[in-house]
Order: structure tokens, then C-alpha cells, then sequence
């Protein structure tokens, strides 16, 4: 049978991490990684601490969360086919994601990435500011 | 001589298919969903997903049929098991297969926001 707890996240704590969520990014070095095979996004933690689990925070986006609410980072289903189709103006970062010789110049390459970390802290903060329930169960 | 690719699963799956896991790929996984290290979820929970799903889905826009196993459904939390496979076959060490791609746990169903129907087993559709 399996063993289920359920928890209720910290609302507060989590709206705080996304705030600073670049800083955070930076000093737990995180990394943007794209699955060709999955079409998965992946920004987070190069390795997922043990008590990980997925959270599902609207239509696209879900959280790496520990049950203790830390953000360990963003996950991305269907990526290209969904994603970036509706946020067109990111496409040229699936391009670098997909390791495509780019056009652009490497500035514009750091500006693009920067572009998608912006788009998804700020889709992360207006989901879980307008979220009531915070239960979840692991 | 072909090099031997090492499996961290095989096994037949309810539709009669040999399903594997390559080793490097699974690896690469547990990286991301360190739930795959866990002996109780891997191979036990993904071995049950494939062999007795509680449905599976086409996925979007591309080649992979997940399948889905209901773990727990508490106060209308749910949590599944997901295992997204090849729906085209490939030889793997002189052998015809279908390759698992990924698994996770999930608290959600992301095929069924755009519409895919997911296939119960005995034949319910919805």
C-alpha cells in the first residue's frame, strides 16, 4: 500500500522564492536544459535533491518543490509544441536549446535566455499569487 | 560486433509490446526525478504502469504514448505514475523494442489539456 503524506505548502514562502528566484538561480547554479527526446524544459538544480516532487502550478508550468516549499526549479511539458507556441517571441531561445548554430550574436543568445527566465518567474508568480489551495500529498 | 546498450528495465507491457529502459538514459533521468532511485517507485511502480496501466494517452504532437498508473487519489489530490514510450519500434542489442523515453510522478494529466483521450483499459474511452 502506498504510504501518502499529505502536506500544505507555504504560500508565502514560495511567492518569496519567485521574487528572488534569479539570485537564486544563480547561487545554487542552476541550469536551463531542453530534451529533444521529451520536448521537456528543465530550469533547476542539475541534480534534484531526493525529497523532490513535481507541482503543478497552471496549464504549462510546474514547480520542483521539496515538501519543505524550496523551489529546486521549473519543469516544462511539451516545450516546443506548446509552449513556445504560445510565446512565440521566445522561439529563438529553442533554438539555442536545441543547439542550432544560431544567427544571433552571443549577447543576443545571453538576452534571449534571460527573456525565457523572465517569462517563466513572471507566469510562476501570477499562478501561485491567484492559487487558493496549497495541498498537496507525496 | 555491436556494442551491448545496458537496460535498466525490460519487460512486456499490456499491449504486448517489449518495452526497455536504456541504462544511459535512465541515468540521465534520475537527475531530474530522483523519485526513479527510489526501490519502491523503480522498477516496481513503472514495471505496473506498463503492464496494467489505469490509461494511457496519445501524447501531443509527437511519436510517444504515455501511460498513466493512478498511485493515490486523497482529497482530490491525485498522483500518477507517467511513462512516456516510443510508439515506434527499434532494434536495441538484436532485439525489436519500444523505448521508454521518461518517467516521473505527476499530480496531473498534461495530454488531456489539449484534448487527447485517454484509453482505459477494458475499452472505456473518454
Amino acid at each position: 500500500m502506498t504510504k501518502v503524506n499529505q502536506i500544505t505548502l507555504d504560500k508565502d514562502k514560495l511567492l518569496k522564492q519567485i521574487e528572488s528566484l534569479v539570485a537564486i538561480a544563480k547561487k545554487d547554479k542552476w541550469s536551463l536544459d531542453y530534451d529533444t527526446d521529451t520536448d521537456e524544459m528543465t530550469f533547476g538544480k542539475k541534480t534534484m535533491p531526493r525529497d523532490t516532487f513535481l507541482f503543478n502550478v497552471n496549464d504549462e508550468l510546474n514547480l520542483f518543490l521539496s515538501p519543505d516549499s524550496t523551489i529546486n526549479g521549473i519543469f516544462i511539458e511539451y516545450f516546443a509544441v506548446n509552449f513556445i507556441e504560445h510565446n512565440k517571441e521566445l522561439e529563438p531561445v529553442l533554438q539555442i536549446l536545441e543547439e542550432e548554430t544560431p544567427t544571433e550574436t552571443p549577447k543576443m543568445v545571453a538576452h534571449a535566455k534571460k527573456a525565457l527566465e523572465q517569462e517563466l518567474l513572471a507566469d510562476a508568480f501570477k499562478s501561485l499569487f491567484n492559487r487558493d489551495n496549497f495541498v498537496t500529498a507525496v | 560486433m555491436p556494442e551491448t546498450v545496458a537496460i535498466a528495465l525490460r519487460c512486456q507491457n499490456f499491449q504486448k509490446r517489449i518495452v526497455v529502459f536504456r541504462k544511459d538514459s535512465y541515468d540521465e533521468h534520475c537527475l531530474r526525478h530522483p523519485e526513479l532511485e527510489d526501490p519502491t517507485f523503480f522498477p516496481p511502480k513503472v514495471l505496473q504502469a506498463l503492464k496494467t496501466p489505469t490509461f494511457w494517452v496519445k501524447a501531443y504532437k509527437n511519436d510517444s504514448i504515455c501511460y498513466y498508473l493512478e498511485l493515490f487519489a486523497i482529497n482530490g489530490i491525485m498522483k500518477y505514475v507517467k511513462v512516456v514510450v516510443s510508439n515506434k519500434s527499434q532494434t536495441i542489442n538484436g532485439e525489436r523494442v519500444y523505448r521508454i523515453k521518461t518517467s516521473f510522478k505527476t499530480d496531473h494529466v498534461q495530454e488531456q489539456k489539449y484534448g487527447n483521450k485517454l484509453h482505459y483499459l477494458g475499452g472505456t474511452t473518454l
